[in-house]
């Protein structure tokens, strides 16, 4: 049984359909990634997902639970978390404080537990682990820095970081290529068949299309809300439809 | 009946505040507190023009639309201006700011006793189970006329139309080259002489004194915010609608419950459609 | 003692309970980010409770159980949550402008029910001639000077409380989904609730300043609860510096300092109310001008917050 299973999934804005009766299933400890053109839905999908957004019609089952109905964070406790397109963060907070928050369990951040000391003991075990995390990223120097002072290539970095921190069974991320350096993508590519290779099902939307085909197990390739392709991604690179899609229409 | 009558009338004030209040809102992007106020200085301008001036109530009206009107324009340009960088928070608490500084010199120079404008329209119509006094009549045309008047305008003049431009979309009307400082000093002169006018109208209905701002501005909120910040016409629906509202609850339950039927009125709505009654479809926030 | 000297500790108590309302506005407003235009409710019906439960010279209305003041004070910091959460669900559920105008609108409902239940709450004429706690013990002037510190005791209590919030993972959280709640809501966090929580306490703390305010004036009327009251905490948050921790107190210090202080300029009847007027004048000016040239007010969060940020990774 596959972790993640979307099964005719369909989301109407008004007259709208973002998205059309996509059906697609991720395997746990895959790297599964969305492509398609600007409003072929993918970002629609990922808010019905993700608990974002509701679904008009059709199903999402995590882990076998249709979590269809659930808020943003009750899916979220089920183990799957999200990146957002522009990684702003908590911007009043620290590097650091940003880690700590996602480390942190509900039940050591309640104003009870704030009222009588509670949290103490279970936020040393969470400072480990950001720590090693922040070094393993190599932010452990500017952890102290609140985020709207640092830059852009950091920022991202932290909200990685900091989604990673609640150690998610499913990681979603949102176009995590764009506004990268050309330089730095492969070094994200890494890190995230690191993340892959510590258990994290990771699934992916993006428009760079390079990217996506180095670091995917399997590829789906969306167009005006519709999946018309899926598979490998050496399959898809000679699939027809999909270089029309992108290249235009074939002479 | 008579509370219909009494509804329209009151309504009709309210949706002329209103709307002016909904048009700063949406062209400056900020909640103007202060606009309160400027019906309190036009009830009493007008009192002064009729009662010491002896000038004809319809004179004086003009008079104080064109004067809290320039007033309007002038206090935006020295006090929300120099602010408008600080976001639409910083001008919200400016406009507290000046709501009280305007308070406090009205309270000074007009004083904290109440005026009344002199009976003016005393001919009363006599029906079968209500009457309708001259002043009512001719409350209601004006607001009638006015809103007809500014229809006109925003459909029917070039400026009229950045206006309705800029209140539907400010950076677009920006980057088409629609002059927006004309276009907001424009509409801080409209907004504020229907307030002004509404003032003259609640000083010959009611009466003048130095609180009206306040009560005033919490009617013109809750209108406003029924209409949905980002309609003018649904405003100015939305404030004779309310006025209907409490005039007619007055039958049900007492009448010193008005405003609390209005605010009611409010939440309820809000409850049920978060953005009001009549608002077009905004974009979504951003994450 | 001299007139002017009473003067100042009068002053210096209006300045103390401000700073508790200033310092709860900071917690719901300045660190949880809800921008509430109608914390006089929550006085309101602390006062009225207060009042309700423990008055003993008007026998007129339908309540009135004579019970002993920190009783009065529990079931005042008790009805005002319970307000908060009643009021909270369908308040919370809206945005912006829209939750300020909501919360604004709530207050002068409770104002006007107030003003409408004479049975209850005597309508417009209200209660007056309430007892001091401590009255019997210190007369007099005396009896003022233990206001005072009574009043700062509690200054200092609510500021401890808040701090150790401030430092908690609870108090981090709301700064986070302050600025980002879909972020927050992706890692879990039940940004809803933890509001609706936050809201409440924030009632429950207004309540309970409301007793010491009544002690202060003696009396209470509707008219006490219009919107001055809401609108003069905010200026001394916002004198002070929104989501710092001190900045709370020390603008109100500033503010009800300044303000008041317009009352001492001796002369005819004539100029006491023109005074009286010129209150409003100065509140607004300081407003206006704050906003034009520290909008950060005189201290900051990030300030505030410096040490703690730098010292939590260690």
């Amino acid at each position: 049984m596959s972790l993640l299973e979307i099964s005719g999934v369909t989301k109407a804005f008004g007259g709208l359909l973002a998205v059309r009766e996509v059906s697609m299933s991720v395997e746990e400890g895959s790297i599964v990634a969305v492509i398609g053109p600007n409003g072929a839905g993918k970002t629609s999908l990922f808010n019905v997902v993700t608990g974002f957004d509701w679904p008009t019609s059709g199903t999402v089952r995590f882990d076998g639970e249709d979590i269809g109905g659930l808020e943003p964070w009750q899916v979220a406790r089920r183990g799957m978390v999200r990146t957002f397109q522009t990684p702003v963060g908590f911007p009043a907070l620290t590097v650091w404080e940003n880690l700590m928050v996602a480390g942190t369990k509900p039940k050591d951040e309640s104003l009870l537990a704030a009222l009588i000391g509670s949290w103490k003991t279970a936020e040393k075990a969470v400072k480990g682990r950001a720590r090693q995390l922040l070094e393993d990223l190599g932010l452990w120097d500017s952890r102290q820095s609140i985020i709207s002072d640092l830059p852009p290539g950091d920022v991202k970095l932290t909200d990685f970081a900091r989604q990673l921190m609640f150690e998610p069974r499913m990681l979603l991320l949102d176009e995590p290529a764009s506004g990268v350096d050309p330089s730095a993508i492969g070094r994200l590519a890494d890190l995230i068949r690191r993340v892959r290779d510590q258990g994290v099902t990771v699934l992916v939307i993006d428009h760079n299309i390079g990217f996506v085909l180095d670091i995917a197990d399997v590829v789906h390739v969306m167009a005006l809300g519709e999946v018309i392709a899926s598979g490998p991604p050496e399959e898809i690179v000679h699939n027809e439809n999909v270089i029309e899609i992108y290249l235009g229409r074939p002479r | 009946m008579q509370n219909i009558i009494f509804g329209l009338v009151s309504g009709s004030i309210l949706a002329l505040a209103a709307v002016g209040f909904s048009m700063i809102r949406q062209t400056e992007g900020f909640i103007n507190i202060a606009h309160g106020q400027m019906l309190t200085v036009g009830a009493f301008l007008g009192f002064i023009f009729v009662n010491s001036l002896g000038l004809n109530v319809f004179v004086a009206g003009l008079v104080v639309m064109i004067a809290v009107g320039l007033l309007g324009v002038v206090l935006a340009l020295i006090v929300f201006e120099p602010v408008s960088a600080n976001g639409a928070l910083a001008q919200l608490f400016t406009s507290i700011g000046l709501a009280y500084v305007m308070y406090g010199l009205i309270r000074v120079v007009f004083g904290a006793k109440v005026q009344f404008y002199p009976n003016l329209f005393g001919r009363r119509f006599d029906f079968t189970n209500f009457n309708v006094t001259v002043g009512e009549l001719v409350i209601v045309g004006l607001a009638g006329a006015s809103t007809v008047g500014l229809h006109l305008f925003l459909t029917r003049t070039r400026l009229g139309t950045w206006i309705r431009a800029t209140a539907s979309n400010p950076e677009l009307a920006r980057l088409r080259g629609i002059p927006v400082r004309r276009v907001s000093i424009s509409v801080w002169f409209v907004a504020s002489a229907l307030a002004g006018l509404a003032g003259v109208m609640l000083g010959v209905i009611g009466n003048v004194n130095s609180e009206l701002g306040w009560t005033q501005i919490l009617m013109i909120l809750a209108a406003a915010v029924l209409g949905g910040l980002g309609s003018i016409y649904g405003v100015l629906a939305a404030g004779l609608l309310l006025g209907l509202v409490m005039d007619l609850s007055a039958m049900i339950i007492p009448s010193t419950w008005r405003l609390v039927v209005a605010f009611v009125v409010l939440v309820l709505v809000l409850v049920f459609r978060p953005r009001g009654l009549f608002a077009k479809a905004e974009r979504k926030e951003a994450a | 003692m001299t007139g002017v000297l009473l003067f100042f500790v009068g002053v210096l108590t209006l300045a103390g309970i401000y700073a508790i309302l200033a310092m709860t506005l900071n917690l719901e407003a300045g660190w949880a980010g809800m921008w509430d235009l109608g914390l006089v409710g929550f006085v309101a019906v602390g006062a009225y409770t207060y009042t309700i439960l423990t008055q003993t010279k008007f026998d007129d209305v339908i309540i009135h159980p004579q019970l002993p003041i920190w009783v009065g004070m529990l079931g005042a910091a008790a009805a005002a949550a319970a307000f908060a959460s009643v009021i909270g669900l369908p308040t919370l559920r809206v945005r912006g402008e829209y939750f300020l105008i909501t919360t604004l609108a709530f207050a002068e409902v409770v104002r006007q029910v107030a003003v409408n239940t004479q049975t209850i709450t005597r309508g417009t004429i209200g209660f007056s001639e309430l007892s001091r706690p401590l009255e019997g013990t210190f007369p007099g002037t005396g009896n003022r000077i233990v206001l005072l510190v009574i009043v700062w005791i509690g200054v200092v209590l609510v500021y401890l409380l808040l701090r150790r919030i401030a430092h908690s993972p609870y108090g981090r959280l709301l700064r986070g989904f302050r600025d980002n709640d879909p972020v927050a809501r992706s890692l879990g966090k039940a940004t809803n609730h933890h509001r609706l929580r936050t809201y409440i306490l924030a009632g429950a703390l207004y309540g309970l300043t409301a007793p010491m305010y009544l002690w202060y004036l003696r009396s209470v009327t509707p008219h006490l609860f219009a919107p001055d009251i809401t609108f003069v905490t905010w200026t001394a948050l916002v004198i002070g510096g929104i989501a710092s921790k001190r900045g709370p107190i020390i603008g109100a210090v500033v503010l009800l300092v300044l303000t008041e202080s317009v009352s001492l300029i001796q002369g005819s009847a004539n100029l006491a109310v023109i005074l009286a007027s010129m209150r409003f004048v100065v509140l607004g000016l300081l407003l206006i001008l704050i906003m034009r040239f520290r909008p950060n007010g005189l201290t900051d969060e990030r300030s505030a917050f410096a040490t703690v940020q730098s010292s939590d990774s260690l």
